[in-house]
């Protein structure tokens, strides 16, 4: 008997990796943090691009709506509705706002490579920020303690979480400085699901303008799992991740306000991103394109559209939410009770304050070792372990007391079941309560 | 294969006892002095996320301090490290760099450590990728590049009665 919804269970046909066997059974996919699962829709999209109109989207001139050719005319047909597709369901005001990137990764140091700043501002973020929205910041750092001459000057810096990894607004509140001319934050944590409330964001933001910085927004763990709107927000730069949202991997998005795109210097330059060059000099194009070097993946931008609009149309946000609740309700009520000396689940214990993320620690690498291993082997369960690209927060969290690196998560998307939950709850639970019986074949 | 009764025995009552919310054994925590050498091996199959990570401080001739950090995931991996750290700390650096990692006569300082008549396999080949962890940390502080860690057999169920009989394939 099965507990999901028939709309689950309908969404899940869609989805040929599900379909899979291995040993007689299918995969349990625990770990949407990462990566989604793509449906047919999306898979069909991709190959319609190099089925159909395998072409080259590049070489036009600026405002350019026609092309030179059959291929390049359909192509550009479904590229636009792609970008306008990514800006409309974050709410921005126009396709130009939109930049392909291929993760966001990619999309956060364009902002941190393009905004002009100066010795003598500084950047500001929590202490458990992705290493995606903290790398970038360093280097814009490293490249500002340069100019100062100075190696020990302090440029980016970062306020405390609650004990329990909650979001404290009073405290970041009172981290921002006159000198803070960047706000770079996570909007969902994909170490514990700690979302920033829509309210402490608009408060953020209030408070960033008055010192004349910028509020950027690492949202790859929000976009994909509810409304997002940049305006009601009060963001300034936006970036996001298809392919944590059942799109092709390797596409990625960064939105920014219009006339703060215009004045990023661009990242990575070359082909596509000039509007003309001399043998001295070269004029860039206006945004999007300046940030868009080379041929891009064409296949990937079609894929976006369908995907965007398999999120927002055919599945619906609320349904999303509503699941992942229920999934991680689900895994909270099973694994809360085991928590001891030697594991335990790491931010907010109350599931409606973590979206889909449910992460669990133990100073124990071989515990955590023998969950994921016992889950592969007996129930194609793939979860992810490590420090999940945020080493800076668990070193300093964790290193002393050595359990920085022994952690295991699993994420959910609405594809999930009750019934995958439980799976994997039962081998946590074997583990736990049997921690030194299980090693052979390690 | 399985993991050895000494194996088992050793990191059941000194490393998984001594674990905890708020506790861990003190070679498994970081130095609270500024590190002089470091240096990583991959002692276990599994990919980029078992590296694990050796730290020393050191001065001219003599090991201070030694330490060990990784999401470990295997318990002879543990033990290992726990005792090759816990072995190399006060000794001279030459000592510890004169131990040959491909000679399991000269690896029985570890195996009395891990105690009993028994020199099983498993631990034979962690105490080498350990071993060699420290020794290239030590490398390290001198300034030295690292030597480039050998592929040690795979452990077998074997007990080791004569040693010396090891010839590394």
């Amino acid at each position: 008997m099965t507990t999901a919804t028939p709309d689950i269970l309908e969404l899940r046909k869609a989805f040929p990796a599900l379909q899979r066997l291995r040993r007689g059974k299918p995969p349990i996919y625990l770990n949407n943090t990462c990566m989604t699962l793509r449906p047919q829709v999306v898979i069909d999209a991709l190959r319609r691009y190099y089925e159909e109109f395998p072409t080259c989207g590049g070489g036009r001139s600026e405002g350019a709506k026609k092309l030179d050719n059959w291929f390049q005319d359909e192509l550009r047909e479904h590229e636009v509705y792609a970008r306008e597709a990514a800006g409309r369901h974050i709410g921005a005001g126009s396709a130009d706002e939109v930049v392909w990137t291929r993760n966001t990764s990619e999309a956060l140091n364009i902002v941190a490579h393009g905004l002009k700043l100066e010795v003598g501002d500084e950047i500001l973020g929590s202490e458990r920020e992705h290493n995606s929205n903290l790398v970038p910041w360093l280097e814009a750092e490293r490249r500002l303690r340069a100019r100062a001459g100075d190696p020990e000057l302090v440029v980016r810096r970062f306020f405390e979480l609650d004990d329990d990894g909650g979001f404290d607004l009073a405290r970041a509140l009172a981290a921002i400085t006159p000198q803070t001319k960047v706000l770079a934050l996570g909007h969902a944590s994909n170490l514990d699901g700690t979302v920033i409330p829509a309210a402490d964001i608009r408060a953020l933001s209030a408070r960033i303008h008055e010192v004349g910085g910028v509020l950027v927004l690492d949202a790859a763990q929000s976009v994909p799992h509810r409304k997002v709107d940049v305006r009601d927000l009060g963001v300034d730069f936006l970036a996001y991740s298809i392919h944590k949202m059942c799109g092709p991997s390797g596409m990625g998005v960064l939105w920014g306000r219009y006339e703060l795109l215009e004045q990023l210097d661009p990242f990575i330059v070359g082909g596509d991103t000039i509007a003309d060059t001399w043998q001295d000099r070269v004029e860039y194009k206006s945004p999007p394109g300046r940030f868009e070097a080379g041929l891009q993946d064409y296949a990937g931008m079609v894929g976006a559209g369908a995907a965007i609009d398999y999120i927002t149309d055919t599945v619906g946000y609320d349904l999303i939410r509503a699941q992942e609740l229920a999934l991680n309700t689900r895994l909270t009520e099973r694994l809360a009770p085991l928590q001891c000396d030697h594991f335990w689940l790491l931010g907010p214990e109350d599931p409606s304050r973590r979206g889909g993320v449910i992460t669990m620690t133990s100073p124990s690498g071989a515990l955590i070792n023998a969950i994921e291993r016992i889950g592969d082997e007996e129930a194609n369960i793939m979860v992810r372990r490590g420090m999940f690209c945020v080493n800076a927060y668990l070193h300093r969290r964790f290193d002393r007391v050595g359990s920085s690196k022994n952690n295991l998560r699993a994420s959910v998307y609405f594809y999930n079941t009750l019934e995958e939950c439980d799976a994997f709850a039962d081998i946590v639970e074997r583990v736990v309560t049997n921690p030194l019986d299980h090693f052979d074949d390690e | 294969m399985a993991v050895s009764n000494e194996v088992r025995r050793y990191y059941a009552d000194k490393i998984f006892a001594a674990m905890g919310r708020e506790r861990a054994p003190r070679n498994f925590l970081p130095m609270d002095e500024p590190v002089t050498g470091r240096a990583t091996v991959e002692g276990c199959l599994g990919g980029g996320k078992n590296i694990t990570e050796f730290t020393v401080r050191c001065d001219e001739a003599r090991i201070l301090d030694v330490r060990v950090s990784c999401g470990l995931c295997n318990p002879a991996m543990y033990v290992a490290a726990d005792i090759v750290v816990a072995w190399a700390r006060g000794r001279s650096l030459d000592e510890v760099l004169a131990l040959d990692p491909l000679r399991v006569a000269g690896l029985e300082p570890f195996f009395v450590v891990l105690g009993g008549p028994a020199w099983p396999d498993d631990a034979r080949e962690k105490f080498q990728y350990a071993l060699v962890g420290v020794q290239n940390a030590l490398r390290d502080h001198r300034g030295e590049v690292a030597a480039a860690a050998p592929e040690f057999d795979e452990p077998t169920a074997k007990d080791w009665a004569d040693p010396d009989e090891y010839e590394h394939e």
